[in-house]
């Protein structure tokens, strides 16, 4: 029997009701520190102020953060540590939930209702089981993998019942120390005697970043039959399509992987500007409209999606009123975004194009004043806002500013599938050749990254750096080598990498890329010069 | 005019609601109980409160579940789970029961290690219902078994009682359980369900197994689950 009177406990459910009845089961089990929230936000600062053992979180929060947001944005701000236990409570609810639930990982689930003896049974063996984690967690949170491969090992020694448990935090270690070697024969071999997801997507990534695609698309094919409902796998199988350039195949597999499971905002975005850029409109505004509809309170939610969204509607109008959906639209945009600056800007183009429509041209100075500011913001924008804002600068009779948002597009956004033919369509002279040339170098030299040629990379990278300067998946790429570089404490490998992050200057949020960059940005920042 | 409401799925929801109604009266019983004195705790009447709604919860899980099968509904989430931990759930579930009945629960397990791969609340629901059966008939014990067999993993279910009626031996699938009187009672009705969600773990080649006998080691009712382990080349 466990002593849970030392533990702190935080139950969270929109229901009093349900919160109260927790409350008495904990006390049953002798907990005395339960503290409670009723939101998504109170979840959030009572994280802020205090280190939990124990969250038993519900999913459905009603209006408001949903559990997989709450829980990703824990992890984003750093609230939880590894030795805490996250539960995910579920009523008995849609695939759609389920899914969303599974994606985000928690340390264990449990299905609405449930009694004391189920709780009971899953605490304790929780608990047994982060105790037997524990040196591992610990050296999780020091950030040292060299100790989590020493701890894990000790478990497989000395608790071989236990081994399975240290399976994920060895490849994940051995990723973080680029030992992609040995993490390709672990996964491999793991993959043959007891195959998971998260072993499988593993293998599928690094497969993919090696560009071993042959052995990717049969790993697939298997990994897909074994596991129909696992979204991410069909989100590895878009990647797949992208690098080799089929924009078709991508789409499909996208939407494969949303209708598994919609409630996943990133997947959205994706599938938003995937769609777009493949001339799928419909397909584009409906997710945009959901992006809106699941996850507005989330914080990877940015209302570039809403500038997007009226952006779309309104360019297939050509009257000069503009349809109810675009006003509401830019009018969330102008009333709760007031902070976010590069939008506002962009909402103020097409509020000088509805007036122009209107009748009432801008004044020069207006205009001057607009562009000078679109372009300070220009590195903040995705792909398809550049190509949209192009779009009505040429409207206003602006092609020299459109042509220069377009060229941007291209050189900083060449490596997402679509966007030269996209960039070309607009402006037919562009030479895309060499942006080619640099995307498959750049893959050639990332490929060999991951097979540990850092050298071969490195003098790769740089070939494509000197065609494509500007180039986010190329310079991401790079400095993913640099970074490793850095660790093996290589000469300049701080300032190789800095270069490569001070080229692509800033990113969207809606970037796939811009965690990774976010998270460089600040490790740089802490590593001694 | 009245509009029609389709009768299954207003059903559907208001089992929702009667789960939580039995949550509800179960947790303020758990409280009271904790509360009384101990001869209180130990009477039969608290036995038979615990035993009704642990059953009335199992009847509203497999009614529900059986509507989600109708309306294709219900999602397989297999992982890979422990069979110790599997039997301990199960065992924790009747602990009270089993110690009421004096019914001795044999856990054997081949490697301590073993594990399945299944979904584990759907799999607890089928031997929720087959270790109900067997506390129902048996005589005074019951035995819990899991060994590898082949490429998969076979549970067994058998206690000291009578057996089950011949007409309901040998290998149940869900494709023939049409066959089964559904009218005819809870046992068919169970037995299909447990058809249908053992079915639902097949894999690639290799077809998961439900078989009833009255050949197991205790010499009554022994059910026999078969769960392919996944295998990817």
């Amino acid at each position: 029997m466990i002593d849970f009177s030392k533990k702190r406990f935080l139950v969270v459910d929109d229901f009093s009701e349900f919160r109260s009845s927790i409350r008495g089961i904990l006390r049953l089990l002798g907990v005395q520190h339960i503290d409670t929230a009723a939101n998504g936000n109170e979840v959030l600062e009572l994280c802020r102020r205090h280190r939990y053992d124990v969250i038993l979180h519900d999913y459905n929060l009603g209006e408001g953060l949903s559990g997989q947001q709450v829980l990703e944005q824990l992890h984003t701000e750093k609230l939880l540590s590894p030795q805490c236990i996250f539960i995910m409570v579920t009523a008995e609810n849609t695939q759609a939930m389920v899914l969303a639930a599974l994606e985000c990982e928690p340390d264990d689930y449990l299905t609405k209702p449930f009694n004391k003896v189920t709780l009971q049974t899953r605490l304790e063996r929780l608990v047994r089981r982060k105790e037997v984690l524990a040196p591992v967690l610990k050296a999780l949170e020091a950030n040292d993998s060299i100790a989590v491969l020493h701890a894990c090992q000790n478990i497989e020694q000395k608790e071989p019942r236990h081994a399975v448990l240290c399976q994920r935090h060895i490849a994940t270690a051995l990723n973080a120390l680029a030992r992609y070697q040995e993490l390709e024969q672990l996964l491999e071999k793991q993959a043959r005697s007891r195959p998971t997801g998260w072993n499988l997507q593993a293998l599928a990534r690094l497969w993919l970043s090696q560009g071993r695609v042959d052995k990717v698309t049969r790993l697939l094919t298997a990994a897909i039959r074994q596991f129909p409902m696992m979204a991410e796998l069909r989100d590895i199988q878009a990647e797949l399509a992208a690098l080799q350039n089929d924009s078709a195949a991508t789409l499909v597999a996208l939407q494969q992987a949303v209708t598994l499971s919609p409630n996943t905002i990133r997947r959205q975005i994706k599938l938003a500007c995937q769609a777009w850029l493949n001339n799928d409109t419909q397909t584009a505004l409906h997710a945009l409209r959901q992006c809106w509809e699941t996850s507005r309170y989330s914080a990877i939610f940015e209302p570039e999606l809403l500038w997007q969204l009226a952006s779309i509607l309104a360019q297939k109008i050509t009257t000069p009123k503009w349809p109810d959906e675009v006003q509401q639209w830019l009018g969330i945009i102008e009333k709760n975004y007031k902070q976010t600056l590069p939008i506002q800007t962009a909402t103020t183009l097409l509020r000088i194009e509805e007036q122009r429509r209107k009748g009432s041209a801008p004044t020069t100075e207006d205009r001057q004043a607009l562009l000078e500011q679109l372009q300070g913001y220009q590195h903040q924008y995705t792909a398809m806002t550049l190509l949209q804002l192009g779009d009505w600068l040429t409207q206003l009779g602006e092609t020299g500013a459109a042509q220069n948002f377009w060229h941007l597009c291209a050189q900083r956004h060449a490596g997402i599938t679509g966007v030269l033919e996209q960039v070309n369509s607009r402006l037919p002279s562009l030479d895309v050749q060499p942006l080619r040339q640099a995307l498959g170098l750049s893959r050639q030299a990332a490929a060999l990254h991951y097979q540990e040629q850092n050298d071969q990379a490195q003098v790769l990278f740089e070939q494509a750096l000197e065609q494509a300067p500007h180039l986010i998946e190329l310079n991401m790429a790079a400095a993913r080598l640099f970074q490793d570089q850095l660790q093996h404490q290589q000469t300049d490998a701080d300032l190789r990498l800095d270069a490569c992050l001070q080229r692509i200057g800033n990113l969207s949020k809606l970037e796939p890329e811009s965690v990774d960059f976010i998270h460089m940005q600040s490790s740089l920042e802490l590593n001694p010069w | 005019m009245v509009k029609h409401i389709d009768f299954s799925t207003l059903m559907a929801s208001t089992v929702h609601d009667m789960k939580n109604v039995i949550a509800a009266v179960s947790h303020a019983y758990e409280s009271l109980l904790a509360e009384m004195p101990e001869a209180l705790q130990r009477s039969p009447q608290a036995r038979l409160i615990e035993q009704e709604a642990l059953r009335l919860d199992a009847m509203l899980m497999q009614l529900l579940g059986l509507y989600k099968l109708e309306h294709g509904q219900l999602l397989l989430q297999p992982v890979y789970y422990r069979l110790d931990e599997l039997f301990e759930d199960l065992y924790n579930r009747h602990r009270d029961l089993l110690a009421y009945r004096n019914i001795d629960l044999q856990v054997l397990l081949d490697d301590p290690d073993l594990e399945a791969y299944f979904d584990v609340s759907l799999m607890g629901t089928v031997l929720d219902n087959a270790l109900g059966n067997a506390l129902n008939y048996c005589k005074k014990t019951i035995r819990l078994h899991a060994q590898r067999e082949d490429n998969g993993v076979l549970l067994t279910v058998s206690d000291d009682g009578a057996g089950y009626p011949t007409s309901l031996l040998g290998e149940v699938r869900n494709k023939e359980s049409s066959s089964i009187d559904r009218n005819s009672g809870s046992t068919g009705l169970g037995l299909y369900f447990a058809a249908n969600i053992v079915a639902m773990h097949d894999q690639d080649q290799h077809p998961a197994r439900l078989e009833l006998s009255n050949d197991g080691p205790l010499s009554g009712a022994c059910m026999k689950i078969w769960l392919p382990l996944p295998s990817l080349f």
